[in-house]
């Protein structure tokens, strides 16, 4: 009896799980269109892959024509560095659309960027929470090294939000509808922030591919997160921080570039912003006294040019 | 002794004489009175008449006697009355004859295809309406979708239009109730097909579900009511071959009536000068362009349209059977040639239905079923890619507005008239390429069933268990081509002829696309059906799984050269994208039981409850349950109600409530999912290009089903014989939870997207009645007639919706019926000078005399769309249709006619694009596009000598004041039509006595032959954007039913 009773049992059981699998199976769908969490974190190129993806805050930054609007050429195109003759109003975001556009008081008007920046920061936030996850699948320091470019890029676009807002909300984490009513940070503590980024990204970018091979051409260097730190803090205006960050950036292979061509030393981190030269006329215009009036002219001999790092990291007027 | 002989002889002689007299009598007359009588008392009204002559019949009085004259004792006498068996009696040597008439059970037990099976008619509680074959094959159709018009109360059938392929009517039962996707669940033969390429003559019946207690058993699929198509099965006895043939002309309702040569240049002039702009069409100008060979006088209608469109249809079919096998199988045949050229549709039927009685008990079905269309449309695509009629070069829209005095040819090639940015030449772009699409489909349902009562046990009596295997498989071939031309354009302004490539087709170009599907459906099932004593129960109980697999794959080619086959291999160059393709899966399990309870036929109760899950939601919240009840009354079975039982025969009140949903949302929503780029030019590693991933939504872990709370309150009566019969329902229906999408921005950007945009917040109630009525009579000298009324009327209302406008509350959209019509008040035509001053601004465009006056509703001097848009029309799907359907019969002729109409709707005149702007279109502006105009546009324009006039002020340009949408430009939806006609004729069956011919009928139909409505210009069904579209047609058609 006892037997039978077993038998049924497990026969029972064996019923029941075939129902249930034959059941799912019509039920648990994979999409046919998109991919799914184990098909990115597959491999390291996979992985990788997703990683690339955020940087096209870069790109577009990057962008002339038809880009991404309002960033073009990182303002530049704004100032009297670039002319365009484009009758275009529509497709050509240069100088001619601050004389069209609108500035109400609700936005930014050409250089609108709160939503686009927040959306980046939040695919930012959602690598930073399955890297820890899935990277140890792939190598042990993966999470780390990968990390902290992405950590550079999210530190650029809180840069670019501070630059055109002067404030912004700190989101470090994938924040959902419950966190919908965060409040605005102190500037202090934005710029804390970026700085804790960019020093880790400093700290912890690789220097070289897990076969020895160099990193490929193209991705973020140690380099790169100085001379961006550097750069913040001179908006921020806290001069040691890039001082150290000028010379951190220069320890791992950046290299100052002038405008005119003068070779400089080590330039004075005391710079102000706002020195132009146009380099065909062979002059240089010296620093203004103040942070908006314009420069006089100066003889070579005297020429103090912008600071720049070895990859172009470019500030606002 | 020669004496007697002859005595004896004669004595015979005079005896057969007598006799002879005698028979001769009877021959002549013999009289039979009686008294015919039911269970019911005397019946008066009952017809007797002779067999083999039913004109000589006579009635009974009210006593239910009757006086009858037969021919002699070999005559046999018939009782027929309608809801009692028909008895036939030899007269033999009586005189008087009394019968006693037995009810005829089939009226009560006629039988109701509900969900899963059939139920007899005296236990359903729910509210079903069914049409059988008979009535919806009156007049031959394409499509079975457009002969449920006007059949079926509370089923509302749209045809926006003619065009062979796609000329199927979108249906709702009982209006929408839901802001997503309405659409009824469809059924063939219990699994979910499309009713598009069925052959009609293989139907038997169709009936629809309407409220919870029947739909209920669908669950998630059953929220905007169920509609049944049952095929036929064959009968028990003689092989039975029936062949069906008929041919149809189809002509189109209505199309635009434009201007002919010597009207558009009259008005186009007049048109200028009203704008103070010199005419183009000066005499001189007109004889340059004779002289040049550019003038022509062209009827474009008629260039690009047949004089009528020719339909033929064959069918045959057989069935039979005996008690253990009964078949029925068919093979048909459809052709429809199009009235615009170049578009055509051919379709192949074959079906075999069988049942099978394999052994004691057990019982197998299985119909086979398959259909292969072919299907062509001219290359140039007469709708955009959302589906509406706006193909922006499309042949309709190129022949209403080329003008009519630009020939249609020059130096050999097609030549158009341009207005600066399209060069219109319809026959040319008709002409041009092919759209063609090939579909093949099969289809196999098969049902084993074991019935216990064979073991012979009493207790198992009307226990059955059973199987049910479906599979459906499609394939579909699509062939597009488009071959660039050169043409000849000319510009009035320059008076120049220039030549140019085709417009819309810079290059020739090529695709081709397989793509295939199928699913498959298993459902296990148990049913049980018993009398105890009084008690009737019946129960079922089913699972069934359902998956689905497509794959589609498409390749592109262009470069072809002028008259070299089409096909990938022969293009010379590759586009961008030379191949795409894709699959997908869903798949459904749902698990129901369904217990109906009667007692002495009296009380009526039936419960159900069914549990589905959707392979859309996450595993957390897969699940949905949906119970029903329903409750019945027969009241003419108390004994309370005998009195009445001479007048009213049947009365049965039911109610029922119940709960049921649907999964209308996007899939894999409660997974985390990544997409990505195609390798990006701009970013490199490396030097070379990357493509890129990224994670594609928010995971959302609470979506579910909507839900629908359904009640219904109905009753079912027939009188006086059962010739008048009444059925109504009253019901209420709301819907919530409905998935609704947002992303409006009810969250801080700052969340980076990372919030819920679909939800299940949205909420619509519905409300109405469906009505049938009917009478129908019978009598003896031949006359036989039948009218049915169906009236059938819902309203809808929007609870709740996620509105991120914020307009004024009256225009608010919450508290109105969906799909309501939004714009100005227009006050009228400004008439004086003074008026045009004093207006506010006009919201585009500008004011002036002969221009629509809108009302400025809050007062602020300013015309604008936010603030003074009120409701002006009701939406396009009509609140209510009705139909009346005649029947006469005289013998062996027949006729029938089908009234259908609809109300309680409007449409609009002015157009909307995708992107939502509104603009006029050819039906409210003169010369829009630079084109051709409507004549009643400009004989009733407003001018300064016709200042009465319906339209605004005659020009020939562009007033963005007019464009706007406004209730002048709104009409009234209701209509009424001739739907369907048909005069038949049965030939006598002793025709065909020596014949293999059993029977043959003629008939002359015809369908959508008159139609009345408020404007007249356009059809009342029309798909809204005016711009060109196929015409609904009329068609009438000859045909014949022999059977063998």
């Amino acid at each position: 009896m006892k037997k039978i009773r077993t038998i049924l049992a497990i026969a029972a059981a064996l019923t029941m799980t075939a129902c249930t699998d034959w059941i799912n199976e019509a039920l648990d769908i994979d999409p046919s269109d998109r991919y799914s969490v184990s098909t990115v974190w597959s491999s390291e190129s996979s992985a990788d892959q997703y990683l690339l993806g955020l940087y096209s805050i870069i790109k577009e930054n990057n962008g002339t024509v038809g880009g991404d609007s309002n960033q073009s050429l990182f303002w530049d195109a704004y100032s009297d560095l670039i002319k365009s003759n484009s009758w275009n109003q529509y497709n050509h975001h240069y100088n001619n659309a601050l004389l069209q556009g609108t500035f109400p008081n609700t936005s930014a008007g050409v250089f609108e960027c709160w939503s686009d920046s927040y959306t980046r920061i939040r695919r930012c936030n959602e690598f930073l929470r399955d890297a820890p996850v899935y990277g140890p699948k792939i190598s042990d320091d993966y999470a780390t090294t990968r990390s902290a470019e992405m950590r550079c890029i999210r530190a650029f676009i809180y840069f670019r939000l501070m630059k055109i807002y002067g404030k912004c909300i700190i989101r470090d984490a994938v924040d959902g509808p419950e966190q919908n009513d965060k409040a605005l940070a102190t500037p202090a503590k934005v710029w804390d922030f970026i700085e804790q980024d960019l020093r880790f990204a400093g700290s912890n970018i690789r220097l070289k591919q897990s076969n020895g091979e160099p990193v490929p051409r193209g991705r973020i260097t140690r380099a790169f997160a100085w001379g961006l730190l550097s750069s913040a803090a001179l908006y921020a205006e806290r001069w040691d921080v890039a001082i150290e960050a000028a010379d951190s950036c220069e320890a791992y292979g950046g290299a100052l570039q002038h405008l005119c061509g003068h070779r400089q030393p080590r330039a004075s981190a005391h710079l102000r912003v706002r020195a132009e030269q146009t380099h065909a006329q062979g002059r240089c215009v010296l620093p203004p006294a103040g942070r908006r009036s314009p420069g006089r002219q100066a003889p070579r001999s005297q020429c103090l040019c912008r600071l720049r790092a070895h990859v172009r990291t470019r500030g606002q007027l | 002794m020669n004496n007697t002989n002859h005595h004896r002889l004669g004595l015979r002689l005079l005896a057969a004489m007598a006799l002879l007299l005698f028979s001769a009598q009877a021959f002549a007359q013999v009289q039979v009175t009686g008294k015919v009588t039911s269970s019911a008392g005397p019946e008066p009204g009952v017809i007797v008449f002779v067999k083999g002559n039913a004109g000589s019949g006579t009635m009974t009085d009210a006593d239910g006697s009757y006086f009858i004259t037969v021919a002699g004792p070999d005559a046999v006498l018939v009782y027929s009355l309608m809801g009692y068996k028909e008895q036939e009696i030899r007269v033999g040597n009586r005189s008087k004859i009394d019968v006693t008439l037995e009810e005829d059970e089939n009226v009560l037990q006629e039988v109701l295809v509900v969900g899963y099976g059939t139920q007899k008619k005296e236990f359903v509680v729910g509210s079903v309406s069914q049409v059988g074959s008979k009535d919806l094959l009156k007049a031959p159709n394409t499509n079975v979708s457009t002969m449920l018009t006007g059949r079926l109360a509370g089923v509302t059938a749209v045809q926006t239009t003619g065009i062979p392929g796609g000329d199927a009517a979108s249906l709702l039962v009982r209006g929408t109730s839901t802001f997503n996707d309405s659409a009824p669940l469809i059924l063939v033969d219990g699994v979910e097909r499309s009713m598009t390429y069925l052959n009609p003559n293989d139907i038997e019946t169709v009936s629809i579900l309407k409220d919870a207690a029947t739909a209920a058993i669908y669950g998630v699929r059953g929220a905007n009511g169920v509609i049944l198509v049952t095929t036929k099965s064959g009968t028990r006895g003689k092989a039975q071959i029936v062949y069906d043939g008929s041919a149809s002309f189809d002509t189109n309702t209505v199309i635009p009536d434009l201007l002919n040569a010597e009207e558009y240049i009259y008005w186009h002039n007049k048109a200028r000068e009203m704008d103070n702009q010199t005419p183009y069409w000066t005499p001189e100008r007109i004889a340059s362009l004779k002289e040049r060979g550019i003038y022509g006088e062209v009827d474009n209608w008629a260039l690009i349209y047949n004089d009528f469109g020719l339909t033929r249809q064959h069918n045959l079919s057989a069935s039979g059977g005996t008690d253990k096998f009964r078949y029925f199988t068919s093979v048909g045949y459809m052709n429809q040639q199009g009235i615009l050229k170049n578009t055509s549709m051919e379709r192949y039927n074959i079906r075999a239905n069988i049942d099978a009685q394999l052994s004691k008990g057990l019982r197998y079905n299985i119909n086979v079923s398959a259909a292969n269309t072919d299907r062509l449309w001219p290359g140039l695509s007469m709708r955009s890619s959302s589906g509406t009629w706006q193909g922006e070069f499309s042949p309709l829209r190129q022949a209403c507005y080329a003008i009519p005095i630009i020939a249609s040819e020059y130096n050999g090639l097609p030549l158009g008239f341009t207005n600066g940015t399209y060069t219109y030449t319809p026959l040319a772009a008709l002409n041009t390429g092919f759209q063609s699409e090939q579909r093949w489909m099969a289809e196999v349902r098969s049902n084993l069933e074991y019935d216990f009562g064979a073991l012979g046990l009493e207790i198992l009596k009307g226990l059955k268990a059973g199987v049910n295997l479906a599979y459906n498989f499609d394939y579909t071939l699509n062939r597009n081509y488009l071959e660039s031309f050169q043409l000849y354009s000319y510009s009035v302004t320059t008076d120049q002829v220039d030549q140019k490539t085709s417009l819309g087709i810079g290059e020739s170009n090529f695709n081709k696309s397989h793509s295939m599907g199928y699913n498959m459906t298993v459902r296990p099932q148990f049913s049980y059906d018993h009398d105890f004593g009084k008690n009737h129960i019946s129960a079922l109980f089913f699972m069934e799984r359902y998956i689905y697999h497509g794959d589609t794959i498409t390749g592109y080619k262009t470069g072809f050269a002028e008259g070299s086959p089409i096909d990938l291999n022969h293009g010379q160059k590759f586009p961008s994208t030379a191949a795409s393709g894709g699959y997908s899966d869903s798949g459904r399990f749902g698990a129901a039981g369904r217990i109906s309870y009667a007692y002495d036929k009296k009380y009526l109760a039936e419960a159900t409850l069914r549990a589905d899950a959707s392979y859309k939601f996450d595993p957390e919240h897969r699940w949905g349950y949906f119970p029903s009840l329903a409750l019945g009354w027969v009241m003419t079975e108390e004994d309370f109600m005998e009195d009445a039982s001479s007048w009213l025969n049947f009365l049965k009140l039911r109610a029922s409530a119940g709960i049921l949903g649907r999964d209308d949302t996007e899939a894999y929503l409660y997974m985390q999912t990544y997409r990505s780029t195609s390798p990006n030019t701009t970013l490199y590693i490396d030097g070379s290009p990357y493509s890129i991933y990224y994670t594609s939504n928010y995971v959302y872990d609470n979506l579910t089903w909507s839900r629908t709370n359904t009640y219904n309150v109905g009753y079912e009566a027939r009188f006086f014989g059962n010739r008048l019969s009444m059925e109504l329902d009253v019901f209420y229906k709301y819907t919530s939870r409905i998935l609704e999408y947002d992303d409006t921005g009810f969250y801080a950007p700052s969340l980076g997207g990372n919030n819920p945009v679909w939800m299940n917040t949205g909420a619509v109630d519905n409300k109405g009645f469906d009505m049938t009525v009917s009478w129908g009579d019978a009598f003896a000298n031949g006359w036989s007639y039948t009218v049915t009324g169906i009236l059938g009327w819902s309203r809808n209302r929007l609870i709740s919706r996620r509105l991120s406008d914020s307009y004024p509350s009256y225009r608010a959209q919450l508290g109105q019926p969906m799909g309501s019509y939004y714009g100005f008040h227009a006050l009228g035509l400004y008439q004086t000078q003074e008026e045009v001053d004093q207006a506010p601004n006009a919201p585009t465009g500008w004011n002036e005399l002969g221009a629509i006056k809108y009302q400025d509703v809050n007062g602020d001097g300013k015309i604008s769309s936010t603030e003074d848009f009120v409701k002006i029309g009701r939406s396009s799907t009509p609140e209510m249709t009705f139909s009346m359907n005649f029947d006469v019969a005289y013998k062996n002729i027949s006729l029938s006619v089908l009234m259908q109409g609809a109300t309680l709707c409007n449409y609009v005149l002015c157009g909307t694009w995708s992107n939502g702007n509104m603009d006029n279109t050819m039906y409210t502006r003169a010369f829009y596009g630079g084109g051709n105009t409507l004549r009643y546009l400009v004989e009733d324009a407003w001018t300064p000598e016709n200042t009465g006039a319906h339209y605004p002020r005659l020009s020939s340009s562009t007033n963005a004041n007019n464009a706007w949408l406004s209730d002048w430009w709104v009409r009234d939806g209701s209509y009424l039509r001739v739907k369907n006609a048909q005069l038949a004729y049965d030939f006598p069956s002793k025709w065909f006595a020596k014949t293999p011919i059993t029977a043959c009928r003629v008939f002359l139909a015809g369908t959508n032959l008159l139609t009345i409505s408020a404007f007249k210009y356009i059809d009342p069904e029309n798909p809204g954007i005016n711009n060109g579209y196929y015409p609904q047609q009329r068609t009438v058609s000859l045909g014949a039913k022999v059977t063998f």
